[in-house]
């Protein structure tokens, strides 16, 4: 079963990415994005991981035993906070895309006029 | 591999697919909590505590709050 | 390109995709095995160089504290950006509460919603507080802590209404507390710089390990993401709150 770790990351990714695309509703759109942007935190996190190991904080443990690694959790978890606000941005532009062209499907907004 | 860990992979996979197939963002937005918090679960069985700490605050507070607040204002404003 | 023929390309290329992706993914080395030297470095001496329990803290505000700055800048953008594109076309100036949409006040909301809002805000700061201050002793950090905290801003905005909201967080006063954030860590980085000759560096003593006031310059930087996340997130919640203040239309129900 060693295959399947790295199928589900690949397949949140793709499934993201076709809900992505053939979505009919801004705000759907964009949390299809969300999700696959946490295809990645998955792998990366699955890269750093190691058999048997513990999290590597080392309050109630000895600093020698077996640990993840930390720098990828670092930069994974600064990394889903600021996606949060990113797509909290990309709502403030669907918002005004609706305010605009008064429709919220992407399949609609064809041309950029004026 | 350990059972639980499969199973959590497995399970978070199958809530992604799910929440990507449900077209209506005022029914997606459920399926997107649970998605945090599966992937919580996931997390946390990959030995990430900080970054589990990360996804579901994020999950439950900050993003529903904000998608539901775009939608009371494209469902019941006035258009423009 | 019809709604069918689109859907069928988008699972067509998505499938070649993951294919893709799969023989890519076929190269790494198996589950479970970590071939990284920076990882086990990072968990040999960082409880050593720097007294910290916490590895994961240690790379975030320290080995790799320059990244964590760039990091919190993109938030500090976003947020300015959402602010600029979701108050440009207000009618009113973006100093005045907008004002309520229909008549509801207070008295709509039941008792128990706003006695459980009023506890969970208490549970929430607490809680949020508790995870962000000290990073360097257990889980936790600004990052997280952060966004715990600013739940406060969303459960006052649901349980006690939107004037409460803008009297308790107006965006005069959470905008400058965000801008301080941002620049406490810059301002840190540029002290340690006069005082050790690099940007960011550890010059403060570095205490026992396990002690609150330990591992130099970590808790400092830590409390300026602290501040700057909540911040950040609570002009957020503001700015939403400020979208469902509309127009209604004639018999529409409104949410207040």
């Amino acid at each position: 079963m060693s295959w399947l770790p790295y199928i589900v990351p690949a397949w949140i990714f793709v499934i993201g990415l076709y809900g992505m695309a053939t979505s009919r509703h801004l705000v759907h759109l964009i949390l299809c994005l969300s999700v696959t942007q946490s295809a990645t935190y998955v792998l990366i996190l699955m890269i750093g991981y190691r058999t048997g190991a513990t999290a590597p904080v080392f309050s109630d443990v000895l600093s020698t035993v077996r640990a993840t690694d930390p720098v990828v959790q670092a930069v994974t978890l600064t990394d889903i906070v600021v996606g949060a606000t990113v797509t909290a941005l990309l709502l403030a532009f669907a918002l005004r895309i609706y305010k605009t062209y008064g429709t919220v499907d992407p399949q609609d907004l064809r041309t950029m006029q004026g | 591999m350990a059972v639980v860990q499969g199973v959590a992979l497995v399970l978070v996979a199958v809530v992604a697919t799910v929440a990507v197939l449900v077209r209506d963002p005022k029914r997606q937005i459920f399926l997107y909590m649970i998605y945090g918090l599966v992937m919580t679960i996931v997390l946390v069985v990959l030995q990430a505590p900080d970054v589990a700490l990360s996804e579901l605050a994020v999950g439950s507070v900050a993003i529903p709050f904000a998608v539901l607040a775009t939608l009371v204002r494209m469902e019941h404003g006035k258009g423009k | 390109m019809s709604p069918r023929a689109r859907g069928v390309l988008a699972a067509i290329s998505g499938l070649a995709l993951l294919l893709v992706v799969l023989a890519g993914f076929a190269k790494l080395p198996d589950f479970g095995v970590y071939l990284g030297p920076y990882g086990t470095l990072v968990d040999e001496l960082a409880p050593i160089q720097r007294k910290i329990p916490n590895a994961i803290t240690a790379v975030n505000f320290d080995y790799r504290g320059l990244d964590t700055m760039g990091e919190e800048f993109i938030l500090f953008a976003a947020v300015a950006g959402l602010t600029l594109v979701l108050r440009k076309d207000r009618r009113d100036t973006t100093d005045a509460p907008l004002p309520s949409a229909g008549l509801r006040g207070r008295a709509d909301r039941s008792d128990a919603i706003r006695a459980f809002g009023l506890a969970g805000i208490a549970v929430t700061i607490a809680f949020g507080v508790y995870v962000a201050i000290h990073p360097h002793l257990t889980p936790g950090g600004g990052f997280q802590g952060g966004t715990i905290t600013s739940g406060f801003a969303a459960l006052i905005f649901l349980a006690l209404g939107y004037r409460p909201l803008k009297r308790y967080a107006p965006h005069q006063r959470t905008e400058p507390i965000e801008a301080i954030g941002a620049a406490g860590y810059v301002l840190v980085g540029v002290a340690t710089l006069a005082a050790a000759g690099a940007f960011l560096a550890n010059c403060l003593p570095l205490g026992a390990s396990g002690e609150f006031f330990s591992t130099g310059t970590i808790p400092v930087i830590n409390l300026c993401v602290a501040v700057e996340v909540v911040a950040g997130f609570v002009v957020v919640f503001g700015e939403f709150a400020d979208e469902t203040r509309f127009e209604v239309d004639d018999e529409a129900e409104v949410e207040p």
